[in-house]
């Protein structure tokens, strides 16, 4: 590393590191830099690592003529082109064979429900260490065609070898391992080092440069990755003095420690932020007028530095709307009282022309259930009394899934309801013989189309000329057609105060059902007017500026994430 | 050999044989076979213990006489012997007049069973492995076969399909802990499935049967019906290994093709328990035997229509499992809920969290506890909190017994006094129930989950500007850490 990475690395610390993935890339540097010898000081006193490299063959030796072990495989020298990076004085470039006295993947046994002996499986084997509950078990007959060697004993390597998400992961077989007579699977290879530190050979595997190498090595038309054996054996590895490699070990925890700390504080202070928004959003909405609306503006910018708070905000703005704490009353405003005579003389005169059919009466709004205090104008309307509400054609006509396809007249479900709106994409159609079959259920432009089974509250105002609905959905269609109320009636529809109650009918079964009838009993806060033309002006200007906001934060925080790797590269 | 290796050994042979066609016949194969050999072994039972005992079979048709040596008949021999000898003659059981109430339990599972086998050499394999490996005397638990009917059912992969499920053993019984039957009441399943529930209540009752005349009021007294042969099948097995000798009183037989008027005082019982089918739909005509009020096509309504008239007046009791749609559902269920709110006492429903019926259902369900007479007060609602740690119940993580501990502390013994509000129990009265138009899955939740206390936005944003504080040390701490081991060296 030069003058200038470090100059680099230390000027963007805070900033790279505050990315969503800056904690686990802390990590990999202090890794990476454990490797390159530059995390503890070397100590010439310390016997170099060609030393310790004979001690292990001789040890090798040994374990043979003693019939511990089999006749290694010849593995080839380490060549100077081969070296991935420069080391420090004292370390060597070694092969995984020449520090293990045993590689080898385990075998395929026979389970059984339950016997005294387990057999490891990738799933086992996590980066926190040996996880024995998933392990099965394996038939004494089974266990039999296991040689010694293959039982595992502590300081054993175990290194996942198959499939993509699994492998490379490693941990070491831990002390009590040998009491208990453990074999591992197909899956699962084993390494077991001679006179090393394990937890060197661990922290090697586990960093950046060796599982960058697995993940990069996907290979076959199915991309499955394999560790074969014979990869194994001739992987490279750093090789320290045996002194310096349990400082590093040591040095590492204590480091990697330090980042358990500032991951748990990260996730608390996210925490924390979400909840200080959420208390903060109560009170406003509980008292508008309050001190709840300066708070926020105080911590402005801390609050919105996430995308979820920004989401809240917009739910508060909706329900400030139909609160009437938006916009301010203009007492020159014809009273909600005069639209709604409106409402009922178009009512009146849609009946008589015989284009709707005589709605039902609703029950009157009592004073016990109104939710909230309105402004001086406003009125509690049901829903149902405003508007007219259209169910599908769920008989006989209903056209079955061979009588859609991608053109004809748009048959509207709520896989075609996203984000408030229509979306074209995997649109379906019936054919006009089809749409004139339908009873019921056809869509006009300037429809309100709601989903009242499944996804419930998903909804959009129309914008094609033309369509019908599917089973899932219901049309409500305003018996007044002013773009005001339109918009109005669509901000009602998002308002937490509309969740609120479509929660009550939620019973948390996959199909959710609110029944039209009940729907239609919904109470709406309805403004003058005018009042509600102010009030969609408003929403459209604050949710533009949600929007900007999102891709702020959105825009920071990909840059974020480039500069930390455009750092890491450098490293 | 476990029994799910013992299964699997079998249906391995099986697959073998050209006769068996699919799981199902396997598994009907399986179930007389399993009933010959334990009917055979409470016989040597019944020889010594009851007085004068005749087995309604023929020496040469009982299982230790034909099967139970592995080097017996084999090949075409036995297959002849089974589908013309032995077959013919145990059907005769269930209509020959003069046969002893213990060869019409013989004759009333073999009059649906059939040898779907066509290997006589095979047919000896499957014999001489359930003779080696299944030995129901010595077994401590019982329970066991319900575990085979388990495995049974997953291997059928139609469990739910008509709405059946193996009810969780912790559920069963819990639910007889607390209705806590007498011998001498009579305790009824009218979906007796395999006699999960009438087994659980037998070994409840056990302790009070002190006699041979207590025994036979025992016998008398447990009650179930039900309408698949193969699981009827295997309630028969059940309850003669929870020691009903003759378990005539558990019918084969749909308890809803009865017109409900049919149903006299005579066929009033004290108990009912059960876990009736639901999502199932009836054949057509069925809910015609139902009054109006209450005709609809879900099974588990009109068994509720048939458990609330069954019950006997001022005695009767019932514990019912109903899925959520029972609470908020209208028509039909209106009627229900109205009557039980007017005519019975609802006093308690236990609200079950989803996967306690994993991995048949994720439905959330419900226990519903009532009696008959009394006009309902108050309901009280307890909802089953999952142990620390879960998330939901699975084939691993199943609901326990002990879990319940906490509805049983709570309860008040037999007659719930000093009931209290906690965080997981709460009452709502009937009235106002009705104001909600009989709603009570509305109703129903529990009201100390809604509230969530946010605290104030300025204590929160201190502690908020101290974490950031701490965050700030440590990253700063670790970042000169860092700097200087690089330091040193670049």
């Amino acid at each position: 590393m030069t003058d200038a990475t470090r100059d680099l690395l230390e000027q963007y610390f805070d900033t790279a590191f505050a990315a969503p993935e800056g904690i686990k890339k802390l990590r990999e540097l202090i890794l990476m830099l454990a490797m390159q010898g530059k995390l503890v000081e070397q100590d010439p006193a310390d016997q170099p690592a060609s030393e310790l490299l004979k001690n292990i063959d001789f040890e090798k030796q040994r374990l043979l003529k003693a019939g511990k072990i089999k006749v290694p495989k010849p593995v080839p020298p380490v060549t100077p082109e081969e070296a991935p990076y420069p080391l420090p004085q004292g370390w060597e470039w070694v092969r995984l064979g020449n520090i293990a006295s045993y590689i080898q993947r385990g075998k395929g046994p026979t389970y059984t429900d339950f016997s005294m002996h387990r057999v490891i499986s990738q799933k086992c084997v996590r980066w926190y260490g040996l996880d024995l509950e998933p392990a099965r078990y394996i038939t004494p007959e089974s266990l039999q065609k296991y040689e010694a060697i293959r039982f595992l004993r502590a300081g054993d390597l175990l290194w996942n070898s198959t499939g993509t998400g699994t492998i490379g992961r490693a941990c070491i077989a831990p002390e009590n391992v040998e009491d208990h007579e453990i074999v591992v699977d197909s899956h699962v290879t084993v390494v077991r080092p001679v006179l090393i530190s394990p937890l060197f050979l661990w922290r090697w595997i586990q960093s950046p440069i060796v599982q960058d190498e697995i993940e990069g090595s996907a290979s076959g038309t199915t991309n499955q990755i394999e560790l074969n054996t014979s990869t194994v054996i001739n992987h490279l590895m750093p090789l320290p003095p045996l002194p310096e490699q349990y400082r590093i070990v040591a040095r590492i925890d204590q480091l990697m420690a330090r980042c358990d700390a500032l991951e748990r504080l990260h996730n608390e202070r996210d925490a924390k932020r979400l909840a200080v928004h959420a208390a903060s959003i109560q009170q406003l909405l509980a008292a508008p007028s309050g001190t709840a609306w300066h708070f926020i503006g105080q911590h402005f910018h801390e609050l919105y530095s996430v995308k979820e708070n920004v989401a809240d905000l917009r739910k508060a703005i909706l329900q400030l709307a139909i609160m009437g704490c938006l916009v301010s009353q203009d007492p020159s405003d014809q009273p909600a009282s005069e639209l709604l005579n409106e409402i009922e003389a178009e009512k009146q005169r849609l009946v008589r022309c015989g284009m709707i059919k005589a709605p039902k009466s609703l029950p009157a709004v009592t004073e016990a259930e109104k939710p909230y205090k309105l402004p001086r104008g406003w009125a509690w309307v049901r829903l149902g009394s405003v508007t007219q509400f259209i169910n599908g054609d769920r008989g006989k006509n209903y056209p079955s899934k061979d009588k859609l396809s991608p053109t004809g007249i748009p048959f509207i479900s709520a896989l075609n309801l996203r984000n408030g709106t229509v979306v074209q994409d995997d649109l379906l159609c019936v054919s006009e013989v089809q749409f004139q079959k339908l009873g019921s259920g056809k869509l006009q432009k300037n429809d309100l189309v709601f989903c009242i089974r499944g996804s419930l509250g998903k909804k959009a105002i129309y914008p094609f000329d033309v369509g019908a609905i599917a089973s899932s959905l219901v049309i409500l269609r305003p018996f007044i057609r002013s773009s005001s109320f339109l918009r109005f009636t669509d901000i009602y529809l998002s308002s937490t105060l509309l969740f609120n109650e479509i929660n009550k009918h939620d019973n948390g079964t996959a199909q959710p059902n609110l029944s039209a009838n009940n729907f239609m009993c919904f109470l709406m806060p309805l403004p003058p007017l005018s009042e509600q033309h102010r009030i969609a002006a408003k929403i459209d200007h604050l949710m533009a500026l949600c929007n900007s906001l999102e891709h702020k934060i959105e825009a920071a925080s990909y840059k974020q994430a480039e500069l930390l790797n455009s750092v890491m590269a450098q490293v | 050999m476990s029994i799910s290796t013992l299964i699997k050994t079998i249906q391995d042979i099986m697959r073998k044989d050209v006769g068996v066609d699919g799981d199902a016949q396997r598994i009907s194969q399986i179930v007389w076979l399993l009933f010959l050999k334990i009917f055979d072994d409470k016989e040597q039972e019944w020889q010594l213990t009851v007085p004068g005992y005749k087995s309604p079979l023929q020496s040469r048709f009982r299982w230790s006489n034909w099967a139970k040596d592995a080097e017996g008949i084999t090949g075409e021999e036995l297959i002849d012997f089974v589908n013309n000898d032995l077959f013919p003659s145990l059907k005769k059981l269930a209509t020959a007049a003069g046969v002893s109430p213990h060869g019409r339990v013989v004759g009333s599972v073999f009059e649906d069973a059939y040898n779907y086998m066509k290997s006589g050499t095979l047919l000896r394999q499957v014999i001489n492995t359930i003779e080696s490996d299944v030995d129901f005397n010595v077994s401590e638990d019982r329970h066991l076969f319900n575990d085979i009917y388990e495995k049974i059912l997953a291997d059928l992969q139609s469990a739910g399909n008509a709405g059946e499920y193996y009810t969780p053993r912790a559920v069963t019984q819990f639910m007889v802990d607390i209705l806590d039957p007498k011998l001498g009441e009579t305790v009824m399943d009218p979906a007796c499935g395999t006699g999960g529930f009438l087994t659980c209540a037998i070994e409840h009752l056990k302790p009070q049967v002190k006699n041979r005349p207590d025994k036979e009021i025992l016998q008398a007294t447990i009650h179930g019906v039900e309408k698949k042969p193969l699981p009827h099948m295997l309630a028969m097995t059940n309850l003669m290994l929870h020691g009903i000798d003759v378990p005539s009183n558990i019918r084969h037989d749909n308890t809803l093709s009865r017109p409900l008027k049919d149903y006299g005082p005579k066929d009033r019982v004290d108990v009912i328990i059960t876990n009736p089918p639901f999502g199932g739909m009836e054949e057509d005509g069925i809910e015609n035997n139902f009054p109006r009020k209450y005709q609809t096509r879900e099974t588990a309504d009109l068994f509720m229509a048939l458990i609330m008239h069954l019950l006997k007046h001022d005695t009767g009791r019932a514990a019912v499992v109903l899925p959520d749609g029972f609470l908020f559902g209208e028509g039909a269920k209106t009627t229900l809920k109205r009557e039980l709110i007017e005519e019975f006492n609802l006093h308690t429903i236990v609200r079950l969290p989803k996967g306690v019926f994993a991995p048949y259902t994720s439905i959330a369900t419900n226990i519903l506890f009532f009696e008959k007479g009394e006009p309902t007060k108050d309901v009280w609602f307890f909802e089953h909190p999952y142990p620390e740690g879960y998330k939901s119940y699975s084939r691993s993580k199943p609901l326990e017994i002990k879990e319940f501990d906490l509805e049983k502390a709570w309860w008040g013994g037999p007659s719930r006094k000093g009931r209290k509000t906690t965080q997981y129990a709460w009452k709502v009265s009937a009235k106002e129930i009705v104001d909600k138009n009989y709603n009570l899955d509305a109703i129903g939740k529990n009201p100390h989950l809604v509230e969530v206390e946010h605290g104030k936005p300025e204590d929160l944003m201190r502690e908020y500007q101290g974490i950031v504080a701490q965050l700030e040390t440590a990253q700063a701490a670790l970042k000169a850490e860092l700097m200087a081991c690089l330091g040193g060296k670049a």
